[in-house]
This record gives structure tokens, C-alpha cells and sequence, in this order.
């Protein structure tokens, strides 16, 4: 039946289509960028997407002067990267919080592209927690 | 705590009514009856849709022609198919 | 109240559980008085749930802190409203109102087709029940919202971002969209089960679909709305992976849809539907799971929690059950399926329309999972940010514009080209127009965009034409007033009409879209007062701060008076919240909106100074407005959609009624 065969040929029409496209642009637009942890990223030079937990103290305004703090990861072991950022604060940053960064490492000191700083949601919010993260079961706001 | 008991027990005797009134009843046997009245009723809403979509233009007289023929066709078949279910 | 609340639970979690076993028992015996039963118990447990939300909302009106959900989530002095819409701000209130809602719905899609159910579809009772039981189970025994505990002084307040009117509404509607997909899914899984394809299940089940596909759409455009009005970005869609999560299932039910009226007028790819319903479902309980489980890095997810695991496994139940369903009904879902008679009809633009929503949301979906895929593949989670998307968006989204004002155009069955040309020609001269225009006045340097306003142009003309040549018609077959046959022609075909609303809506989306991305104006300066700080014909004058205390919170305020083009026009206050018993600072963005000319102007301030300086950002948005103005467009035409119509309403009757008299004869 040739009517049953155009809905096949142009299903698999708009498969090929879509693949084509998609290489197209993965081959056009460039690559991913990797998230890596503070521990994971000495020796990676290109851009990469830094995720951790924040160290205290944070010194700047990221206005005027660059906002400086350090960076461990999430589990709180291993070393401490300085980071230096400018732009954007969003209100939820603060010592303590799951952050992620846009940058690359320049030297010993990871620089963060403009406005490319991200809070995540804090955890269920318990007011007196002692130091340390906010970590821990429960979740924030329900989406 | 009095509140929920009254709830439970609401609900239980809710659940259990049917089990204590009904009769059970015969098994009401569906025969292609149905999707006949739906190819029939599909047919003939098409053939008005037609009408329209003529009328307002959509539809070029050519076009109508052609279509028109088929469907009355169609239409008829749906018939046909319903009066030898019912 | 934690008693009445984890009673009331576990009464819900029993009823569900009866519900789905003694219903499925009764659904492959049928045995009718068992049937019964079992739906009473699904109706039951509505009230059982009700009741236990009941408990919840009254512990946060109470302050009752002996509850640790309600310690965790709300204060002394957070207002009331904040306090009850604390109720879905955590994990387990928010689990405690999907179960509401899909209480809520089950009972209605049940009670509303109770015929239906009885003799047609019985295998819909224990389904819902078995989806409702999953809820209830980890209510109960995984991530309860009544446990107690000694209770302190005051509770720990709410997190400051979510004490904003939003919350009251974006997370009801956004579980109504989801939860609601469930009552299709059901019905066409019991349709299959029962060996009923035909199209009773899709007729019963379409208002449900409309309306939580409606809710699903107005809560991601708040959610935006949201983002846009509260973080001091100004923008409002980051392809977050949370926010994906919503549009995965609202796209494919875009999708069905329309795949739907393709059934219903030539009972052709009843695979493609049913397969659509799946894929829908499976995305709204994926959209769930992805905010709940951490799985990836979002503004929006939370620490990876065990609750994750569950709905893995729910998900995995529910998609290899259903495509195993699917598989084994195949040849009969093949049998009395039509064929696509030409590649040029509304039937082939419906499909192409279909492909193209599919695709786009696979893209989507490829983009969300890439940091696990890579993760597995290559050890190191890769992200894919909006460049991505908005490439993507572009090449399935632009085609997609076009054949939106194409579809309505064509003619069921078969168009030949005259016929096409002579429909087309007046949209299609507008649309070149529009683009004509925009590159003379200089607005049309994006190919993209220039795409996009000439697509949206052509979409907008072909509404109106639809809209005069169907009252044209109306008018010369019953005579009468334009008016009088213009309701005539709405009247009798509201889906459609109310869907060519709803296609302008989507264009005014576009032009939105399309305008605030591609032609935004930002400017950032340091000021003293009495500095001025200038963009884009605005010219913003400091003149000084303001500062409010209040119980639940302190607002400090920098004051801008604001000329446009030399002419005055008012105030902005843009600042920062304190919230004291989170101790928190919140940024309150200050946005003033310019309607003759749909844009907006977005003022943030930052760092306040003692010596009364402070960071000001200012953000010019043209267009933005009209994304906003389309999701009101975009309900109005749902609701035209929605109205019941008699006529078909005694057509449905007729035809059971017929059946009900050869049955009994």
C-alpha cells in the first residue's frame, strides 16, 4: 500500500533529517563543556563548568573589585581552589553553598566568566546548623 | 482521633455497599456496533466539513469534486456496516 | 494533628491499595459488584487525603512546631498565605499535594464517567488506584510530613526566594499539569487492556488532556515569570535542567493533541497515540523525579535524597508495562487504521507538526541527560548550556511557526497546489510584508528573528483569514448578522477556533521571544545620588535610598526618578530584602513596564554603600510583554476550546443510546 509507506518514508525522512542536523551542529558549534569538582581540576586549561562548595572568607564586591573566595568540593575533602569572579551575585550565595562557576584556570587561580555564578537551592532550610554545609536529606523549594 | 475514626469508617462502609446491594448483572456485550456508529458518524462529519471548507473556499471545485465522491462512498459503506451490526 | 494527618494517610494508602487489587481482580473477572468496590474505594480516598492535607494546612495556621515539616518550613511571623503555601515547599508537602491533586483527579475523571468505567474501561480504577498507592506508600513509611518532634521556640521560616505570590500559585498549577496527564494515560492503557479501541476513551479523556496541558503550559510561563521578575538577571528561560523537565511532557502533549483530532477524524496512527500518552506520562513523572533526585547540577535541585530510587523504579514500571501493552496490541490497534492519503493534506501537516514537537523534545532530553551520559562514558560529567537549546529551538521551532500558519490552511484529505496557492496567497503576501518592513526600518539583521516575526506575521494573517472566510460561509448558508454568524461559527467548532487562539498566542510567543533576545540593551554603572545612569532613550536620576522595617522582613530601596526621551515618568525602587528569621538577604528587582510598546525596563541594585552609592544595573527588554500577554491569549483560547457543545454532547448520546437498545433487544 503505497499510502502506508509514506507515513514510514517520511518518519524515517525526519529521523535522518534530525540526526543530520544535530551532527551539523555539534560538529559547527563546538563541544560541551566538562562540570568538573575543585579536586578534579588541576590540569584542565580550557573552559569548564567548576561545581562546589563554598569557603570562606570572601573578600570583594565582583562590582568594582573581584569577588575572591575559595572552592572545595562537595564532600568538603580536598583542596581548596581560589576562585575570583565579577558580575552578577545571585541573593543565595553565601560560605557554605553548592555554587557553580563558568571559568578557566589561569595560573593558580580560577577565573570565572562574567555573571556565570550559580546558587543552587539550599537544602531543607535549618536555621541553626552549626558551620559547614547546608548539605543533608531533605530538599528546598518544590518545583 | 475521633474524626479519623469516623472517616475509616465511612469509607469502609462506602467500599463495602456495593458488595452487600448489588446483584451481580449480566455482561454487557459490546459488539462492533460501536465502532461501526463511529465510522459512520466520522463519514458524514466529514462530508459537512467539506461542504464548508467549500464554501469558504478552501476546498477548489476540482478538488471538491474529487473528494466528494469518495466520501459519499465512504459514507455509504458506514451505513451499510451499522445496519449489519444492528 | 500529626495522628488525624498520618492516619487519614495510611486510611488513603489502604483504599488505594484495595482499589487497585480488588479492581484489577474484578476488571479480568468481571465481576461487576467487585468493580463497584473497588471504585468506592478510589472515590473514598479522596476525602482520606483531603482530610490529611486538611491536618497539615491547619498545623502551619496553628504554628504547630511539635511537626517537623512545619518547623522546617515556616516562622512565627510569616503571613498566612506564605504559611499555607509552605505546604508544598518541601519534599514531603509537595508529595502530600501531587497525591492531593491525583486524588482529586481520579475521583472526577471516575465519577464523571462512571458508565464509561462500568462496562467499557474497568481496568482505569485499579491503574489510578496503583499510581496513587506509590504516593501514598512513600507518604507513609518513606518521607512522611507528620513526624514529630519536641517543639521549638520558632520555626525556621521559609526560604526567603519563595515568599513571593508565585509560590502560591506556580507549584499547584505546575503539579495540575502533571498530575493531570495521569487521567489519559489511564483510560488508554484500560482501553487497551479491555481490547475497546475505540475513540470513547480519547473522547472522555480530552478535557483532561486540554486542561492539564493548559496548566502545564500557564505554570512554566510563571515559572519564567518568575525568574525573570525575581533574580537580577532578566532573563526568564536558562534551559535549566528543571525547567526542561516541565516542557518534556507539555511538548508532547502538544503533540497528541493534535494527533488526536487525526484519529478522531480519519481513525488513522492510533500507535502514535497511544505511544504519545506513554511518552507523556513517562515525561511528567521524569519531570518530578529530575527536581526531586539531584540527578544533575540546577539552580533548582537539591542534595541527591534516597527518594530518588523510587521513582526510577515507578518510571521504569510504568514505561516497559505500557510499551509491553502496546507491543501486544499491536495488530489490533493496526486493523481498522486508514491510511495518509497524500503528503499535502491537514493530516500530513498534523504529522510533520507531530515529528517536529517530538523531535525537538528528544533534543531537549538528550540535552538533560548529557552530564549523566557523559558522565558514564567518559568519567567526567559534560554540560550542553543554551546555545544548545537555542540552536535547537530554532531549527525545529521556526518550521514548526510556519506550519502552524500553514495547518489550518489545508484541507483534510487531499490539497492540490491550486487550491494551497489560492489559501495561502493572502498570509503569505502578509508575512512578506512584515519582513520587508523590518529590514527597511533596520530591525531585520537576525536571519533568525527576521524568521520569526515573518513567520508569526503569516500565522497571525492566516488566523484572520480562517476566521472571515468561516463566517463568510456561516453567513451565506444561515443569513443574519456578521456577528450572529461569527458566534454561530465558533459555536459549532470550538476546539478548532479555540485552537486558532491559541496559535496566536504561540505566535505572539514568538515575536516575544525573538524580540527580548536579540535586541537587549544593558548598561551598569556605580552612582551617587544625584548621578544619572542612561540607556536606550531612558535616563535613570539616583535620588537617594529608602529604607522599611517590618516584622518578617526589612526592605532598603535606591530610588530612580525615570525619563523616557525627555518626557518624565515615574518612580522605580529597586534593593534588597532582609529577612530576619532566615537571615537572608533577598534582591527585589524594580520593573516598569511600557505597554504601548510591550517592553520593559529592569532596574537591579546592588552593594549599597555608606557613603550612599550603590551599583545599579539597568536592563532595557523590548518585546518581553508579549510572552506574557500570550499566556493570557493562550488560556482565552483553552477555555473557547473547553466549552462544553451540546451538539456533540447529543451525537455522543445517540450513538450509545443506540447501542444500549440492540444490546437489551
Amino acid at each position: 500500500m503505497t499510502s502506508n509507506n509514506h507515513v514510514r518514508l517520511v518518519v524515517a525522512l525526519s529521523v535522518a533529517a534530525l540526526l543530520a542536523v544535530f551532527l551539523l551542529y555539534t560538529s559547527v558549534a563546538g563541544n560541551a563543556t566538562p562540570s568538573l569538582s575543585p579536586s578534579q581540576l588541576p590540569g584542565h586549561t580550557g573552559v569548564v563548568t567548576l561545581a562546589g562548595l563554598v569557603v570562606g572568607p570572601a573578600r570583594g564586591n565582583a562590582h568594582d573589585t573581584p569577588l575572591r573566595f575559595g572552592m572545595r568540593d562537595i564532600s568538603g575533602r580536598g583542596a581548596t581552589v581560589a576562585v575570583s569572579y565579577r558580575g552578577e551575585v545571585p541573593d543565595l550565595f553565601k560560605v557554605g553553598r553548592h555554587v557553580l562557576l563558568r571559568g578557566r584556570l589561569r595560573g593558580a587561580t580560577f577565573v570565572a566568566q562574567p555573571d556565570s555564578l550559580v546558587t543552587k537551592c539550599p537544602s531543607r532550610y535549618v536555621a541553626k546548623q552549626p558551620g559547614g554545609s547546608d548539605g543533608g536529606a531533605g530538599n528546598g523549594a518544590a518545583r | 482521633m475521633i474524626l479519623l475514626c469516623v472517616l475509616a469508617l465511612a469509607c469502609a462502609a462506602f467500599v463495602v455497599w456495593p458488595l452487600i446491594r448489588y446483584a451481580p448483572d449480566a455482561l454487557s456485550r459490546e459488539p462492533d456496533l460501536f465502532e461501526a456508529l463511529e465510522e459512520r458518524d466520522r463519514a458524514l462529519a466529514a462530508l459537512r466539513e467539506l461542504e464548508f471548507d467549500h464554501r469558504s473556499g478552501k476546498v477548489v471545485d476540482e478538488d471538491y469534486r474529487s473528494l466528494v465522491r469518495t466520501l459519499r462512498l465512504r459514507a455509504a459503506s458506514a451505513l451499510r456496516q451499522v445496519d449489519a451490526h444492528a | 494533628m500529626a495522628l488525624l494527618g498520618s492516619g487519614a494517610l495510611a486510611l488513603a494508602l489502604g483504599l488505594y491499595v484495595y482499589a487497585a487489587l480488588a479492581g484489577a481482580w474484578a476488571a479480568a473477572r468481571h465481576a461487576k459488584r467487585l468493580q463497584r468496590s473497588a471504585r468506592n474505594a478510589l472515590l473514598a480516598a479522596l476525602p482520606a487525603t483531603a482530610a490529611a492535607t486538611g491536618a497539615l494546612v491547619v498545623a502551619f495556621v496553628r504554628h504547630d512546631f511539635s511537626l517537623v515539616y512545619v518547623a522546617n518550613h515556616s516562622s512565627r511571623a510569616l503571613p498566612l498565605a506564605y504559611r499555607i503555601s509552605a505546604l508544598w515547599g518541601g519534599q514531603e508537602g509537595s508529595l502530600l499535594l501531587w497525591l492531593l491533586i491525583l486524588a482529586g483527579v481520579a475521583f472526577g475523571a471516575v465519577a464523571l464517567n462512571r458508565e464509561l468505567i462500568d462496562k467499557t474501561l474497568p481496568w482505569a480504577v485499579p491503574i489510578l488506584a496503583a499510581l496513587a498507592s506509590f504516593f501514598a506508600y512513600l507518604l507513609v513509611f518513606v518521607s512522611s510530613p507528620f513526624d514529630t518532634q519536641t517543639a521549638p521556640v520558632d520555626g525556621a521560616g521559609l526560604n526567603a526566594s519563595l515568599q513571593n505570590p508565585y509560590m502560591l500559585a506556580h507549584p499547584p498549577l505546575l503539579y495540575l499539569g502533571y498530575v493531570g496527564l495521569t487521567v489519559p494515560f489511564a483510560f488508554a492503557m484500560a482501553a487497551l487492556i479491555s481490547r475497546r479501541l475505540d475513540a470513547r476513551w480519547l473522547i472522555a479523556t480530552r478535557r483532561w488532556t486540554i486542561v492539564s496541558w493548559t496548566c502545564l503550559g500557564l505554570a512554566i510561563l510563571l515559572g519564567s515569570k518568575w525568574a525573570y521578575g525575581t533574580i537580577g538577571w532578566g532573563g526568564y528561560f536558562a534551559w535549566d535542567p528543571v525547567e526542561n523537565a516541565a516542557l518534556l511532557p507539555w511538548l508532547t502533549a502538544t503533540a497528541y493533541l493534535h494527533s488526536v483530532m487525526v484519529q478522531e477524524k480519519k481513525g488513522m496512527l492510533r500507535v502514535w497515540n497511544v505511544s504519545l500518552v506513554v511518552l507523556t506520562f513517562s515525561l511528567a513523572l521524569f519531570g518530578t523525579f529530575l527536581t526531586r533526585s539531584g540527578l544533575v547540577n540546577s539552580i533548582h535541585s537539591f542534595s541527591k535524597s534516597s527518594i530518588g530510587a523510587w521513582f526510577v523504579g515507578l518510571i521504569a514500571v510504568v514505561v516497559l508495562a505500557s510499551v509491553a501493552l502496546v507491543i501486544a496490541r499491536l495488530p489490533l490497534l493496526r486493523s481498522r487504521s486508514q491510511q495518509l492519503e497524500s503528503l499535502v493534506s491537514r493530516e500530513a501537516v498534523f504529522l510533520y507538526n507531530n515529528l517536529l514537537l517530538v523531535a525537538f523534545a528528544l533534543t531537549v532530553l538528550w540535552g538533560v541527560l548529557f552530564p549523566v551520559i557523559s558522565e558514564t562514558v567518559r568519567g567526567v560529567p559534560y554540560s550542553v548550556g543554551p546555545p544548545f537549546y537555542d540552536f535547537f529551538l530554532r531549527a525545529f521551532g521556526l518550521p514548526l511557526l510556519l506550519l502552524t500558519g500553514i495547518g489550518p490552511l489545508v484541507a483534510w484529505r487531499r490539497a492540490s497546489l491550486r487550491s494551497l496557492l489560492r489559501g495561502l496567497s493572502w498570509p503569505a503576501a502578509a508575512a512578506l510584508a512584515a519582513g520587508a518592513a523590518l529590514v527597511a526600518t533596520g530591525a531585520g539583521t537576525r536571519p533568525a528573528g527576521l524568521a520569526a516575526y515573518s513567520f508569526s506575521a503569516f500565522v497571525l494573517a492566516s488566523i484572520v483569514v480562517e476566521f472571515v472566510r468561516g463566517t463568510r460561509a456561516r453567513r451565506s448558508i444561515d443569513g443574519g448578522s456578521w456577528p450572529a454568524a461569527f458566534s454561530s461559527l465558533v459555536a459549532r467548532n470550538r476546539r478548532r477556533y479555540g485552537g486558532y487562539v491559541v496559535h496566536a498566542a504561540v505566535a505572539l510567543l514568538a515575536i516575544g521571544i525573538a524580540g527580548s533576545s536579540i535586541s537587549r540593551a544593558t548598561v551598569e554603572h556605580r552612582v551617587h545620588p544625584g548621578q544619572t545612569i542612561a540607556v536606550d532613550g531612558y535616563s535613570l536620576r539616583y535620588m537617594g535610598t529608602s529604607f522599611r522595617p517590618g516584622a518578617n522582613h526589612d526592605e532598603l530601596r535606591a530610588v530612580l526618578a525615570v525619563t523616557h526621551h525627555g518626557k518624565r515618568d515615574g518612580l522605580v525602587a529597586a534593593g534588597r530584602n532582609h529577612y530576619h528569621a532566615e537571615a537572608f538577604f533577598g534582591n527585589a528587582v524594580a520593573i516598569k513596564t511600557d505597554w504601548l510598546r510591550a517592553e520593559d525596563l529592569f532596574v537591579i541594585a546592588d552593594s549599597f554603600d555608606v557613603d550612599g552609592s550603590v551599583d545599579v544595573k539597568v536592563i532595557v527588554n523590548p518585546l518581553v510583554d508579549l510572552i506574557w500577554l500570550a499566556g493570557v491569549v493562550f488560556l482565552l483560547g483553552s477555555f473557547v476550546a473547553l466549552w462544553p457543545d451540546a451538539r456533540e454532547e447529543r451525537r455522543l448520546a445517540r450513538r450509545e443510546s443506540t447501542v444500549g437498545k440492540v444490546v437489551t433487544a
